[in-house]
């Protein structure tokens, strides 16, 4: 898959159609965003898993078996017990729409590659809608997701409209499926979505309301106010950001006063969440915080029928969510 | 246009986390966690996500000063050394090297520190070198 | 430092801070994590979720205190009798680890005999701390297979700082919480390369890697390391015993507290301060501009006019983190890789630049290419950092010691033996603060970090978003202090001490205990160190921050 993510980039800065594409590299032994502006950069191209052939340096592994007899994995979310996808794929994610935001501010005239998993081009649509972005500056590359992180993101849509298809090296004549501009009618795995409410949400449901107040004010409790969830987060761009309000949130003091921090975010957030998750592996209280989000836009798609970023969610998808009240 | 994302550690605690310096042409505009860097794997605290604010504040020093009649002078880096290092000299040669004392820096680099404590030691002749581990 | 030295032979945190996810017991005491160490706090998080007791003895209510098991507040300055107590109710509960102590450990009875008068009970009344608090305390953290000890300064930064590390290391030997993952004692440096500007030999006594100026053969190292010939002249004319030598001082120099009195008396005539603001950092402040106003040569580094600053005579524009090339080590002994972003603004330099360029100029060449070539050298004289190179921090940065090139680096150490051979128990008699409150300054001043600003505040206070989170300092007061001196909420007082006053507003919280106040000291218009107490540990020479007393004031008038 990745061979024809370069092959695709390659093309589109050879032709000079984009003037960057924003995507993924490895480098000094650690995976993080990166603006590719020429082809020559592209072997350090990933895309953001952390197994398979974008393993950590064996090296760095080695090191540690001399004196420490274990590493700690890197694991995004340790503590929410939640199981770990095999694959490793999407483990160092970053939030590309936003990136692309901030440069397409500064270049409004230019056009920019972009790799897109599912998460990615909710989010897009969502900014395009908005007006943070030209949809004809923008051209997407997109994978889809393995099903295990599929699983681990409860997705309800694991793959953007068009994918790089993965089978080409066992059936060479799927090769023009890669030129990405190609509908995809075909999901690449099943099962694909996950039923709604998804588990996480559920199991909240199914506590006493007095519980899951204070299992959530638990959480709470921890939060540092980083404001990592809003600095990672591709669909937050206010530029007077209500979090920080004094009227709303006392400046000053940890924890922010709660839950009135998170639930001005997540009400906030209720109709631009396209649920990627950034948010809540950014969160140094490891507060489950995208629960927290798909729980509001839940209630929001009730009340309006709209979930943000999904084009093809039908109204009997929608209906048949649960009719539940408070938080 | 140019826009690099820079790989590098953060300056305020000791944790030390990971952290991506945005750069779009040569100013350096935002801050993102480093998702695999073993101390805090796509995490920061509110200070290491708005570390970049400080770097292009309009009152960082920019130009060697030598105060003169009292006040500031804008000199050149020639000048300042010269003066710099004579005064130094003129100290250590009238009062002995141990009148000459040096602060040490939990805020520059390892390399920093390892230079000014050889100039201490070796060029001065003093073991008057510390820092503020203590505070 | 000097603490752990003692007892163990290295100073550096044992552990490494991910392992602190795994421990069953983490004791933290005089550290307000979530605000001075989010990411040390996020693994302590994560530990309580794995079920771990959490412990936090401090005076304030911090956040971390709040989602812990157990919080207790210890009187200010007694933590020596805290620890003594607990150790007291280990041993006569059988909770130790006699094997551990046998094995690996020396000066165990002469320690027991004087852990003998420290009773529960009578410590109980010296500490304010309720005696079945330290008994459960005791027994959580003794019966945790692996526990772990988290300090910072609120144990250093006392006259009894020494004392109070050496008792945590009693009490991680006692119970054989050393030397294995997910234990040991550990202290989070306070700023972001502390560890490194010790490593670096940025100490009166030592040379980088903590080896002993006054030891012949590590100076001799040095002379030749150093081509020592060059600069032969350096040698100081009025040390008698060096002066037939030629070499490098082995005379200890001086620490910072002792150049600020030598700056007073004349015998410092220069002091070249490299990216450090005493003015704000050191306590007494009107002791510290006198001393610093009576240098005749004082050159400062920096990148921001900071209030040294102000009163230099020549004052030289360093570059920040994101102008430079070089490392930084943190505080569990990792060193990681400070990259390049852009350029300095207008003419400031990169600082090893500087320096050298000085070094030159005084007598003495440097022609450094690049910090990898300092970091290059930095390996052949230092044994700790002897395995490292640029190219073998790519990736996750090396923990020291590192002693060679195939070395995978050490994430934990004292493994088999301590760095001095046996851990060393030290016999530790309760000291009290040097200075107690009294009629006409009845309240306990404390002093910290908050979670937004960091140190004297010369970096975050000129970045906007933190300025905006929290822009003029405080002082914290209890509901029921507030009540009796009529004081409300966001009202200015005076505060005084006996070296100096200031005025600042109130926060009225149940975050401190009774007749205690905190005041963070980032800020200069309300400045803590302005009351603070210069006194110091008789060892470390750290002041003794945490502990003064002040009186109150109500102010009839609003006023900045
Ligand atoms: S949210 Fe969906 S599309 Fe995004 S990474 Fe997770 S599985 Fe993939
Ligand atoms: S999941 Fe979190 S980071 Fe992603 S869009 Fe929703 S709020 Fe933002
Ligand atoms: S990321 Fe977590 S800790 Fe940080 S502000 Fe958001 S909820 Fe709080
Ligand atoms: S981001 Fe915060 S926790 Fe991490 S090193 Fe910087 S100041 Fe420390």
């Amino acid at each position: 898959m990745i061979e024809h993510v370069k092959t695709i980039a390659k093309q589109l800065l050879e032709s000079g159609q984009i003037t960057g594409f924003l995507s993924l590299k490895k480098e000094h032994g650690q995976i993080g965003p990166h603006l590719f502006q020429s082809v020559d950069q592209l072997d350090y191209l990933c895309l953001g898993d952390t197994t398979g052939t974008e393993n950590r340096e064996s090296s760095t592994e080695e090191r540690y078996s001399g004196t420490v007899e274990s590493k700690p994995e890197i694991e995004t979310n340790r503590a929410s017990g939640k199981q770990e996808n095999q694959s490793g794929a999407g483990k160092s994610r970053y939030p590309l729409n936003k990136i692309l935001v901030r440069i397409s501010r500064n270049y409004p005239s230019d056009c920019f590659g972009i790799l897109v998993r599912g998460c990615d081009e909710r989010g897009l649509k969502r900014l395009f809608a908005l007006n943070q972005l030209d949809p004809d500056k923008v051209v997407r590359v997109g994978i889809a997701c393995p099903q295990d992180l599929a699983d681990e993101c409860e997705c309800l849509e694991p793959w953007p409209d068009k994918w790089v298809n993965d089978t080409e090296k066992t059936d060479g004549s799927e090769k023009e499926k890669i030129d990405g501009t190609e509908k995809s009618d075909k999901a690449p795995h099943e099962p694909v979505r996950q039923k709604l409410p998804c588990e996480s949400v559920a199991r909240l449901e199914s506590l006493e309301a007095r519980d899951r107040f204070d299992w959530w004010m638990e959480h709470f409790a921890r939060c540092i106010k980083c404001y990592g969830c809003r600095d990672i987060c591709p669909m937050c761009f206010c530029k007077e950001c209500s979090l920080q309000d004094d009227n709303l949130v006392r400046t000053g003091e940890i924890p922010p006063e709660y839950p009135v921090f998170h639930l001005a975010r997540a009400v906030h957030m209720a109709e631009r969440c396209i649920d990627c998750g950034l948010c809540s592996e950014a969160c140094p209280a490891a507060i489950p915080l995208r629960t927290l989000y798909k729980k509001a836009g839940d209630i929001m798609s009730n009340e309006s029928g709209v979930r943000p970023g999904y084009s093809d969610l039908t109204p009997s998808d929608i209906g048949n969510l649960p009719q539940t009240g408070e938080y | 246009m140019d826009y690099r994302t820079v790989l590098t550690t953060c300056p305020y605690c000791g944790c030390g986390c990971g952290l991506y310096l945005e750069v779009l042409d040569n100013k350096v505009t935002g801050t993102i966690p480093c998702k695999t860097h073993p101390m805090n794997q796509g995490k920061l605290c509110v200070k290491g996500w708005n570390v970049h604010e400080f770097v292009h504040n309009p009152n960082r020093l920019t130009c060697p000063l030598v105060r003169k009649n009292g006040s500031f002078a804008e000199v050149s880096w020639d000048e300042a050394l010269d003066y710099t290092a004579s005064r130094l000299k003129a100290a250590k040669e009238r009062h002995g090297s141990r009148s000459v004392a040096f602060m040490a820096s939990a805020k520059v680099t390892n390399e920093e520190n390892y230079l000014l404590q050889k100039f201490a030691r070796a060029a001065i002749g003093t073991n008057n070198i510390d820092h503020c581990a203590r505070l | 430092m000097a603490g752990l030295a003692a007892a163990f032979g290295s100073g550096a945190m044992t552990n490494s801070v991910a392992e602190l996810e795994d421990s069953d017991c983490i004791f933290i005491i005089g550290s307000n994590t979530t605000s001075s160490h989010p990411l040390v706090a996020e693994k302590i998080f994560k530990a309580k979720k794995r079920g771990a007791a959490i412990i936090v003895a401090d005076p304030r209510r911090t956040q971390i205190a709040s989602i812990a098991d157990i919080h207790v507040r210890q009187n200010l300055g007694t933590d020596v009798a805290f620890i003594n107590a607990m150790m007291h109710a280990i041993i006569k509960n059988s909770w130790h680890d006699t094997g551990f102590i046998s094995q690996r450990t020396e000066g165990f009875e002469a320690f027991k005999e004087n852990i003998n008068a420290f009773t529960v009970d009578k410590m109980a009344d010296v500490t304010g701390i309720c005696a079945d608090d330290i008994v459960k305390i005791a027994q959580l953290y003794a019966n945790g297979k692996a526990s772990s000890i988290v300090y910072c300064m609120g144990i250093t930064q006392h006259v009894s700082g020494v004392d109070n590390v050496k008792s945590l290391a009693n009490l991680a030997m006692l119970t054989g919480n050393l030397g294995r993952e997910s234990t040991g004692v550990n202290p989070l440096r306070g700023q972001n390369n502390v560890q490194g500007a010790c490593d670096m030999g940025g100490l009166p006594n030592v040379y980088p890697g903590y080896q002993p100026v006054n030891s012949e053969d590590v100076r001799k190292k040095f002379e030749t390391a150093w081509s020592f010939e060059i600069s032969k002249d350096a040698v100081e004319p009025d040390s008698s015993e060096e002066k037939s030598s030629m070499g490098l001082s082995a005379d200890v120099g001086l620490t910072i507290p002792e150049m600020l009195k030598g700056l007073g008396d004349g015998s410092v005539k220069a002091l070249f301060v490299l990216g450090e603001n005493p003015m704000v950092s050191d306590p007494d402040t009107n002791h510290v501009r006198k001393a610093l106003q009576s240098a005749e040569l004082l050159v400062v580094q920096d990148i921001f006019m900071t209030p040294t600053a102000e009163m230099a005579h020549v004052v030289l524009p360093g570059a920040c983190f994101a102008e430079k090339d070089g490392t930084f080590t943190n505080t569990e002994r990792r060193v990681l890789r400070v990259r390049k972003a852009i350029d300095p603004p207008g003419e400031a330099r990169q600082d090893w630049q500087i320096i050298q360029d000085l070094s030159s100029l005084a007598g003495y060449p440097m022609n450094y290419e690049s910090p990898d070539e300092i970091m290059n050298e930095i390996a052949k004289v230092t044994p700790s950092y002897g395995g490292i190179s640029y190219e073998r921090l790519e990736g996750d940065g090396l923990q020291w010691p590192c002693p060679s090139l195939e070395h995978p680096g050490t994430g934990f150490l004292h493994k088999e033996r301590f760095t001095r051979g046996m851990g060393l128990f030290h016999v530790i008699d309760y000291i009290p603060p040097d200075e107690t409150v009294d009629d006409e300054y009845s309240f306990w001043l404390t002093t910290g970090r908050t979670y937004v600003h960091y140190h004297t505040g010369t970096m975050t206070r000129n970045s906007p978003s933190l300025n905006a989170e929290m822009s003029e300092g405080f002082i914290e007061i209890n509901p029921s202090d507030a009540e009796e001196l009529n004081l409300a909420q966001g009202q200015w007082v005076k505060v005084a001490s006996r070296r100096g006053e200031v005025i600042v507003k109130i926060i009225i919280t149940d975050t401190i205990g009774k007749k205690v106040v905190f005041m963070p000291f980032h800020f200069i218009e309300s400045q803590a160190n302005l009351l603070t107490n210069p006194a110091f540990d008789p060892t470390a020479k750290i002041p003794e921050f945490k502990v003064c007393a002040v009186r109150i004031e109500k102010m009839v008038k609003a006023q900045h």
